[in-house]
């Protein structure tokens, strides 16, 4: 992974108002057993 | 001409709008349809008691009429009186008395209605039908007792002994009083309509009458950028309590791409599960206290948060303001706040615990952000 490697994420829809997104998608949820996302 | 004032009638209206003593204008719209109905039943009744003639003789209602004469306390009681013009009628006096059966016709169906009795030994379908127009801008708690001194039988209309007497009347259809928010993706300025696409994506028709216009054409307009307008009318529901159409508006205005009403509103829709099965839903009651207490407490100076939902049924509020990242986590059932603040550039961080039930802790938030924006030091 270099600084110019683009990640990308899945956001559910009400996590995105007028264009912007919450910053909970940068931290562990529930969901991902509040496990923080990884690049291999 | 000489005139004759008798007492007729001190309904009471119970809820908030009228705990000052006071009637909101848009309810005595109300009463004055009630005079008209008082009116046909009164003509009914003559009819009824008089098989042999087709109408009621001239001047039968022309020289009696309703008028409100004051509003008395506890919580809001009109005064309605009887005013009968006394010479030279011959009629006057048979007026009175089948004005006075007309109101007692109608006191006993709302009676009915409230202990599930047949209405229509009151009166006849066709004289229900009135009940279309009088308390259709009752809110969910308010009532108005046509007999409020009897504790028994108290005759009170409200949202559902209304119903019960719209459902025995002809119309198979009723109108209601509505407020709606949605976007507009058609106007049709030939016909004057235009088409509100509500938030469970129904679609409703809807005047679009030259007051309105502007601000219908600026939304319709507006419609790729997602704007949204609010509104206040008459709703036109089936039997089955389905919206089938706007009948008419009232108010109507654009909403704030952030505004916290519609946001929440949006938010109530989240179901359990909504976030890949594990988000949870929000909590209505919550989300109410939050609605009024935002409306109430926020200083309107200060800008709007966006408000997203957590994973765990509660809400967050983020605002971006200058350099700083700001996030109000709130908790809908214990009410407490976690408020984080942090400088990107200079990673400088403001943390504090709020109890959102108390004011102080709405004026301590309001202060933070002011800071933030530079308006106190």
């Amino acid at each position: 992974m270099t600084e110019n490697t683009l990640l990308l994420r899945q956001v559910h829809p009400s996590f995105v108002q007028d264009g912007k997104i919450t910053s909970q998608v940068f931290r562990p949820t529930p969901k991902d057993e509040n496990k923080l996302s990884m690049y291999i | 001409m000489e005139y004759q004032t008798i007492d007729f009638l001190s309904p009471r209206f119970l809820g908030k709008r009228f705990e000052d003593h006071s009637i909101p204008l848009e309810i005595l719209k109300d009463l004055s349809v009630f005079e008209e109905m008082v009116n046909e039943v009164a003509k009914w009744l003559y009819l009824e008691e008089h098989p042999d003639r087709l109408r009621v003789p001239r001047g039968f209602t022309n020289e009696i009429s309703i008028k409100l004469q004051n509003i008395q306390k506890g919580s809001a009681i009109p005064k309605l009186v009887l005013v009968i013009l006394t010479l030279p009628s011959l009629f006057a006096s048979e007026s009175q008395n089948y004005f006075e059966k007309a109101r007692d016709k109608i006191i006993s169906s709302i009676d009915a209605a409230e202990n599930n009795k047949r209405i229509t030994e009151h009166l006849p379908e066709h004289l229900l039908v009135y009940f279309d127009r009088i308390g259709r801008s009752l809110l969910d708690e308010e009532v108005i007792e046509f007999k409020p001194n009897d504790l028994d039988h108290p005759a009170r209309l409200n949202k559902i002994t209304r119903k019960s007497l719209l459902a025995s009347s002809k119309v198979k259809e009723y109108s209601e009083e509505i407020i709606l928010n949605g976007s507009i993706p058609e106007a049709d300025q030939d016909k004057n309509i235009f088409t509100l696409l509500k938030k469970d994506s129904k679609r409703i028709i809807a005047p679009l009458d030259p007051i309105i216009k502007n601000i219908v054409l600026k939304a319709f307009n507006d419609y790729q950028n997602n704007q949204e307008i609010t509104l206040k009318g008459i709703g036109r529901f089936n039997s089955n309590s389905e919206l089938e159409r706007i009948e008419s508006i009232e108010h109507i205005q654009l909403v704030d791409k952030l505004d916290i009403s519609n946001r929440l509103a949006e938010l109530t829709l989240l179901k359990d599960g909504w976030l890949d099965g594990k988000g949870k839903a929000l909590n209505r009651s919550g989300i109410n206290w939050l609605e009024k207490t935002f409306e109430s407490l926020y200083e309107a100076s200060l800008p709007l948060p966006r408000i997203f939902p957590t994973a765990e049924g509660g809400v967050q509020a983020e605002w971006s303001i200058n350099n700083w990242e700001i996030s109000l986590e709130i908790d809908l059932d214990s009410k407490y706040g976690e408020f984080q603040a942090l400088e990107i550039d200079s990673g400088a961080e403001i943390e504090e615990k709020y109890n959102l039930n108390e004011s102080f802790s709405w004026g301590e938030l309001n202060k933070n952000l002011k800071k933030i924006i530079g308006e106190l030091k």
